[in-house]
C-alpha cells in the first residue's frame, strides 16, 4: 500500500464550503486525491462527509471554494465530468422492479456504453447467477454488491465510494475491498466514506478526519498512528492466580533488558505492540468517537 | 424459517385471543387521528352528501325552463308564476332571452308585448313570439307549449268545453334524486372509513416495521389483523349512520337500520383487510382502489338511473351490502324483505373473512422474510 | 470503456424506456389499468345511446276519430308524444297502477297483459310503460264540440312530475277547444323561425356521448396517479440521483418522464376514444391534438403532485387537490347550458368543451379552436409549474 507517484490530482478540493441555510455543513475543507490513491474520508455522522460528495459529484453547488475534478470545475455541470465518475451511494437506490442485469444496462446506456457487459460486471461482484431476477429479490447484502456494482460500470476516473461495505458479510466486505482495490491499482481514485476503521485502515492510502464540516487531520494512516499513538509494548505475564501486565515504552533505554527478561519468563502469556487505532487517534482529536 | 413467524405464529400464541386484538384495536383508534385516511374518513360522508346534494342534485330531474320578456303587465306572466315544476326566469330584453335559448340556459323563450292581454283579449290574433332552444327536449317543448298556450286561453277568457280531473293512481311519489344519491355518499363513506383505512393502517405498520415489532410478542397475525377490521367496522358503522342523518334517511325500523348498516360495515371491514394483507405497499393499494374503485362503486350508479337494467347492478358484490341499507333506510322495508340479501352479504362477508385469515398468515411470512 | 458520451436524445430514450420497462413490471397495474379502461367502454356501451324526449301517453277513447287524429297530429309534429291507445279505461287505469303490463307489437297494436292473473308475456313485442293517460269519456266530441262542459279524466302515476300533469290538463283542454271550434287567440310563428341553434328534437345528445369527457378525463387522471406515483417513488428512493451523477441532466430526466407521462396517458385516451367511436374521419386531428394537450397537461399536474408529496399519501392528497377542481368541467357538460364563469376558468374546462363539442356536436377546428388555444395556455402555465416544483424538489434532494 504505497502512494502512488505525484501527477495532476484527480479530485482537487481547496476551501469548499456548503452550507444548508444557515447551517454550515462543510467549512472551507481542502484535499487532493491522486489518480490511483484511495483517500479514506473518516468522520461521524452529520460531519460533512457526504456533503463534500454531493458537491464533488455536481449534485450540490457550493458556497464557497473551488472543486475540481480532473481538473475540471464542478460547478460547471460538465457532461464530462459525469462520464469519468462512478457513485456509490450509501442509500441503495436501485430499481427494484427491474433485474441486476437490466439495472446496468440502464446505467450504461446513460453513459453511452457500447456493448456493455454487464454479466462481466457482475460477475466481479459474485451476482452473476441472480444477473436475471428483479433486484427486489435481492438481499440486504446483494443489493449493496449491485450498489458497488453500478459505480463500476463506466470504468470511472474517479469513484466515489459512500459506505461500500455496509451491510455485507465479512467474506462479501473482503471481496468487495479487493475489488475497490483493484479500481484503485488501474488508476482510479477513490473518495471513501466509512464509519469502518479497519476497512479505512486496510484500504485506504492516505486518511482524512472530517469533524463538524473541518478536515482536523490528513496524513497516512501510518503517520497518524506515529504521530498520535504510544510507542510502547504491552506484556502479559502470569502472576500466581491473576494475570499482570507491564508496558515498555520503546525510548525507555531499560526497555530491551525487561524486554528479554519477559520473554526468557515461563509466565509469560502474550506480547503486543500498543499502537492506536484510527478510532483512538479520532478521539483524540475531536474529542467524540465516529459512530 | 425465520424467527417472526416462529416467534409471532407459534412461540407463545396458542389460539386467538381477543384481549389482544382489544390491545391492539386500542392502539390503532389512538393512532386513528394521524393517519389521513381517517380524517379523510370523517370529512367525506359531510363533504359528498353537501357537494352532490347542493351541487348535482339537480341533475338528473331537469325541470322545463321558461323564459320570459314581459313588456307590459301580462296575466300569463302571473300565470305561469303559479305553475308548479316549471322553472321561470324573468328578462328585461328580447336579444338577451333569444341568446340564453340558443345557449341552452332556456327550453323555451316567450315575449309578451306591451299590448299583449288586450290584442288577445279584443280577438286580434297577435302573432305569438316564441322561441324554442334547439337542445330542449319534445317532451319539454310540448310541456311548454301547451302550458302557454293554455295561460294564454285564460287570458282571452274562454271557458274550455271540457272540465278536466287529475286522478292519482299507483303507490306514493317515488324516491326524489336526493334519496336516490344517498346511496352514493353510503358506499364512499363505507369505502373510506371501512376499506381505506383498515387496509392502508395495515400497510403502514408492514412498511414501518412496525408489525414485525408486533409479531414478536405473543400477538399473532391473525389478531392484528382482526383488530383493523374492528376498527374499519367501528369507523364505518359511525361514519353510514352520520352520512344517513346528514341526509335525512333513516326510515322508520331503527333496528333493522342498525343490522344492514352493522353487515355493510363488517362487509366493508373484512374487504379492506383482505385488501390490506394482499398489497406489499400502499402504492399497491392505491393501484387496486384506483382501477377497482368503479366496481366497488358500480351498484349505486344504478340508483341514480332507475331506467338502466337493475339486475346488472346485482353483478356486483357490493350490491348484497349496499341494497339492504337502500331497502330499509329509504324504502321502508324492515329484515323480513331484505333477509335474502343480508344473508349473501353475510355470505360474502363469511368468504372475505376465511380469505383475510389466510392472508394474515402469509403477510406474517411476508414480513418475516423480508 | 467509456465511449463517445451519450447524445442527448439518447440519455432521454434510455430513460423513458427505462420508466416504461418499470411500469410494465407492475402487472397487476397494467391488469388493472386495461381492467379500467375495459370497465369504461363497457360502460359507454351499456348506457343508452338515445335520449327518450318523449311523453308517454295512455290514451282511451271511443269512436272519436277527430280526437285521433288531433292527438297523432300534435304527437307527430312533435315527435315529443308517444301515444298508447288502449282498449278500456279499465285497462288504462290498470296500466298506469302498474297492476298491468302493456306492450306493443311489431304491428303498432297494443297488447295488455296480467301477469298475476297468469298471462303469457306477449312475443315479439316490447314492454311500454305508461305513467300517465287520458280517458275521455264516449261520445266527448259531440259536447264539446257544441261547447258544453264534458268530464275527462287524467290518470296519473303519483311519479309523474307536476309540470307534466298540469300539461296534460291543458293539452286536453286545447283539443276540446280545437274540436268545438274555438281558434287560437294568437298567430302561431312559422316554425322555422322559433328554433334557435341546431334542432336537435329526435336527435338529442345521449348520456353516454356527454360521458366521453369525463371517461377521457378520468383515464387521463389515473396516468396522472401512475406518473406522480413513478416521480415520487424516483424521488423517494432517489434513484433520481444515481441517475443524475451519470451525464443524464436534470432536463433529460424531465424531459423523459413529460415523454413517458404523456405518451402513457395519451395511448388510454386515444384507445378509449377509438373504442367509444368518438374518433371519425372529419374529428381525428382535434381529437388527438385535444388528447395530447390533455396528456400534457395531466402529465404536469403528475410532476408537481410527484414531487410535492413526501409520502404516497401524502401524493395522493396532493392529487385530489388537483384532481377535484379539474373535474368539475367533466361533470358540468352533463348540466344543460352554459357553464357559470367561474367553471369556465378551470384549466380542463377548454379541453373539456373541445372533446365534447367535436365528438357531441360535430364541430372542427373553426369552433373549437379558441378552446383549444386557451387549454394550450393553461398546459403551458401548468407545465412550467410543473418542472419548477420538480426542479426544485430533486435539488433538494
Amino acid at each position: 500500500m504505497t502512494a502512488p507517484a505525484m501527477t495532476a490530482p484527480a479530485i482537487q478540493v481547496e476551501g469548499l464550503t456548503y452550507a444548508y441555510g444557515s447551517q454550515v455543513a462543510v467549512r472551507g475543507v481542502s484535499f487532493e486525491v491522486q489518480p490511483g490513491e484511495i483517500l479514506g474520508f473518516l468522520g461521524p455522522n452529520g460531519a460533512g462527509k457526504s456533503t463534500t460528495i454531493k458537491v464533488l459529484t455536481g449534485q450540490l453547488t457550493p458556497k464557497a471554494g473551488v472543486a475540481r475534478i480532473l481538473g475540471r470545475d464542478v460547478t460547471l455541470d460538465d457532461s464530462e465530468i459525469q462520464a469519468q465518475i462512478g457513485v456509490c451511494f450509501e442509500e441503495k437506490n436501485l430499481y427494484l422492479s427491474m433485474s441486476g442485469k437490466e439495472n446496468l444496462d440502464f446505467y450504461a446506456s446513460l453513459f453511452g456504453i457500447k456493448d456493455f457487459d454487464a454479466m462481466a460486471v457482475l460477475r466481479r461482484v459474485g451476482l452473476a447467477e441472480r444477473a436475471n431476477d428483479r433486484v427486489s429479490s435481492y438481499s440486504k447484502g446483494m443489493r449493496q454488491r449491485m450498489m458497488i456494482s453500478r459505480s463500476f460500470i463506466n470504468r470511472p476516473k474517479v469513484l466515489f465510494l459512500d459506505e461500500p461495505t455496509d451491510g455485507l458479510d465479512p467474506v462479501s466486505s473482503a471481496a468487495i475491498r479487493k475489488t475497490i482495490r483493484e479500481e484503485a491499482d488501474r488508476g482510479a481514485a477513490v473518495l471513501l466514506t466509512t464509519h469502518d476503521m479497519f476497512e479505512a485502515d486496510e484500504l485506504s492510502d492516505r486518511v482524512a478526519f472530517i469533524n463538524e464540516g473541518e478536515i482536523v487531520a490528513l496524513d497516512t494512516s501510518e503517520n497518524l498512528k506515529l504521530k498520535y499513538g504510544k510507542r510502547s509494548i504491552k506484556v502479559r505475564l502470569r502472576d500466581g492466580d491473576r494475570v499482570r501486565e507491564e508496558v515498555l515504552e520503546l525510548g525507555d533505554p531499560e526497555a530491551g533488558a525487561r524486554m528479554a527478561v519477559a520473554v526468557a519468563s515461563p509466565d509469560l502469556l502474550t506480547i503486543h505492540t500498543e499502537e492506536a487505532t484510527l478510532e483512538a487517534i479520532f478521539i483524540q482529536l475531536t474529542g467524540r468517537g465516529l459512530a | 424459517m425465520s424467527s417472526t413467524r416462529a416467534f409471532g405464529l407459534t412461540r407463545t400464541s396458542k389460539g386467538f385471543s381477543l384481549t389482544r386484538t382489544l390491545k391492539v384495536f386500542k392502539k390503532d383508534m389512538a393512532m386513528g387521528p394521524r393517519s389521513p385516511f381517517f380524517l379523510y374518513a370523517l370529512v367525506l360522508p359531510v363533504a359528498m352528501t353537501v357537494i352532490l346534494q347542493l351541487v348535482f342534485g339537480t341533475l338528473f330531474e331537469p325541470k322545463p325552463r321558461l323564459g320570459l320578456v314581459d313588456f307590459g303587465d301580462s296575466a300569463v306572466s302571473a300565470g305561469a308564476r303559479a305553475i308548479e315544476g316549471i322553472e321561470l326566469t324573468f328578462l328585461d330584453d328580447v336579444e338577451t332571452l333569444k341568446r340564453q335559448v340558443e345557449a341552452n340556459d332556456l327550453d323555451v323563450g316567450l315575449v309578451l308585448s306591451a299590448d299583449f292581454d288586450e290584442a288577445v283579449r279584443s280577438g286580434g290574433k297577435p302573432p305569438l313570439e316564441l322561441y324554442i332552444g334547439g337542445e330542449s327536449l319534445a317532451s319539454t317543448r310540448i310541456v311548454l307549449d301547451v302550458t302557454a298556450l293554455d295561460l294564454i286561453r285564460a287570458v282571452e277568457g274562454s271557458v274550455p268545453p271540457v272540465v278536466v280531473e287529475l286522478v292519482h293512481l299507483g303507490d306514493a311519489p317515488s324516491l326524489p334524486i336526493s334519496a336516490r344519491l344517498v346511496p352514493l355518499i353510503m358506499m364512499y363513506a363505507l369505502l373510506i372509513a371501512g376499506i381505506f383505512v383498515p387496509a392502508s393502517g395495515l400497510i403502514e405498520e408492514k412498511e414501518k416495521g412496525t408489525l414485525t415489532a408486533m409479531l414478536v410478542t405473543p400477538v399473532r397475525a391473525s389478531e392484528v389483523v382482526a383488530a383493523k377490521a374492528l376498527l374499519g367496522f367501528v369507523l364505518a358503522f359511525v361514519m353510514s349512520v352520520v352520512t344517513l342523518v346528514l341526509n335525512n334517511a333513516l326510515g322508520s325500523r331503527p333496528l333493522s337500520l342498525i343490522v344492514v348498516v352493522s353487515v355493510a360495515a363488517a362487509f366493508s371491514a373484512l374487504l379492506g383487510v383482505v385488501l390490506g394483507a394482499a398489497a406489499r405497499s400502499v402504492t399497491a393499494l392505491f393501484t387496486i382502489m384506483k382501477s377497482s374503485g368503479i366496481i366497488l362503486i358500480g351498484p349505486v350508479i344504478f340508483y341514480l338511473f332507475p331506467e338502466w337494467p337493475q339486475w346488472i347492478a346485482k353483478l356486483f358484490p357490493t350490491y348484497w351490502m349496499i341494497d339492504p341499507i337502500w331497502q330499509v333506510a329509504l324504502q321502508g322495508a324492515g329484515l323480513g324483505d331484505v333477509w335474502v340479501k343480508v344473508a349473501i352479504a353475510v355470505a360474502i362477508g363469511v368468504v372475505l373473512a376465511a380469505i383475510a385469515g389466510v392472508l394474515a398468515g402469509r403477510m406474517a411470512e411476508q414480513v418475516a422474510g423480508e | 470503456m467509456t465511449g463517445r458520451p451519450a447524445s442527448r436524445a439518447a440519455i432521454i430514450a434510455a430513460i423513458v424506456r427505462k420508466d416504461f420497462k418499470e411500469f410494465s413490471r407492475d402487472r397487476l397495474y397494467v391488469f388493472l389499468s386495461a381492467l379500467m379502461l375495459v370497465f369504461f367502454i363497457g360502460i359507454f356501451w351499456v348506457v343508452p345511446s338515445t335520449v327518450d324526449e318523449s311523453i308517454v301517453i295512455g290514451i282511451y277513447q271511443t269512436g272519436i276519430d277527430e280526437l285521433g287524429m288531433l292527438l297523432q297530429q300534435e304527437g307527430d309534429e312533435s315527435g315529443g308524444l308517444e301515444l298508447v291507445p288502449l282498449a278500456s279505461e279499465e285497462d288504462l287505469k290498470g296500466v298506469i297502477a302498474g297492476d298491468l303490463e302493456a306492450y306493443r307489437t311489431v304491428g303498432g297494436d297494443i297488447v295488455t297483459r296480467d301477469e298475476e292473473a297468469g298471462d303469457e308475456k306477449p312475443k315479439d313485442a316490447e314492454r311500454v310503460r305508461v305513467a300517465i293517460g287520458i280517458a275521455f269519456p264516449e261520445g266527448f266530441a259531440g259536447p264539446a264540440a257544441s261547447g258544453v262542459g264534458t268530464a275527462v279524466t287524467v290518470y296519473s302515476d303519483a311519479d309523474v312530475p307536476p309540470e307534466i300533469q298540469g300539461a296534460m290538463k291543458s293539452l286536453v283542454r286545447e283539443l276540446a277547444f280545437s274540436i268545438a271550434g274555438h281558434p287560437l287567440p294568437v298567430e302561431l310563428p312559422a316554425a322555422d323561425t322559433v328554433i334557435l341553434g341546431q334542432d336537435r328534437a329526435g336527435n338529442q345528445v345521449a348520456m353516454r356521448d356527454r360521458m366521453r369527457p369525463l371517461f377521457v378525463f378520468f383515464v387521463l387522471m389515473m396516468e396522472t396517479f401512475a406518473l406522480a406515483s413513478l416521480i415520487s417513488s424516483e424521488v423517494m428512493t432517489r434513484t433520481v440521483l444515481a441517475v443524475l451523477v451519470t451525464p443524464a441532466k436534470l432536463g433529460d430526466v424531465l424531459a423523459a418522464k413529460t415523454i413517458f407521462g404523456t405518451l402513457l396517458a395519451l395511448s388510454q385516451a386515444l384507445i378509449l376514444l377509438v373504442a367509444v367511436g368518438a374518433l371519425t374521419a372529419q374529428n381525428w386531428s382535434v381529437l388527438i391534438v385535444a388528447a395530447l394537450i390533455g396528456a400534457l397537461m395531466f402529465t404536469a399536474i403528475g410532476m408537481m403532485v410527484g414531487a410535492a408529496g413526501k409520502d404516497f399519501i401524502g401524493t395522493i392528497f396532493y392529487a385530489m387537490l388537483f384532481v377535484l377542481p379539474l373535474a368539475i368541467p367533466a361533470f358540468a357538460v352533463f348540466f344543460p347550458g352554459t357553464a357559470s364563469a367561474w367553471i369556465r376558468v378551470i384549466p380542463s374546462y377548454g379541453l373539456i368543451q373541445t372533446i365534447t363539442g367535436v365528438s357531441s356536436y360535430s364541430e372542427g377546428w373553426a369552433d373549437v379552436w379558441p378552446h383549444v388555444a386557451t387549454t394550450l395556455a393553461w398546459v403551458v402555465v401548468l407545465y412550467m409549474a410543473g418542472l419548477f416544483v420538480l426542479k426544485r424538489k430533486v435539488e433538494s434532494l
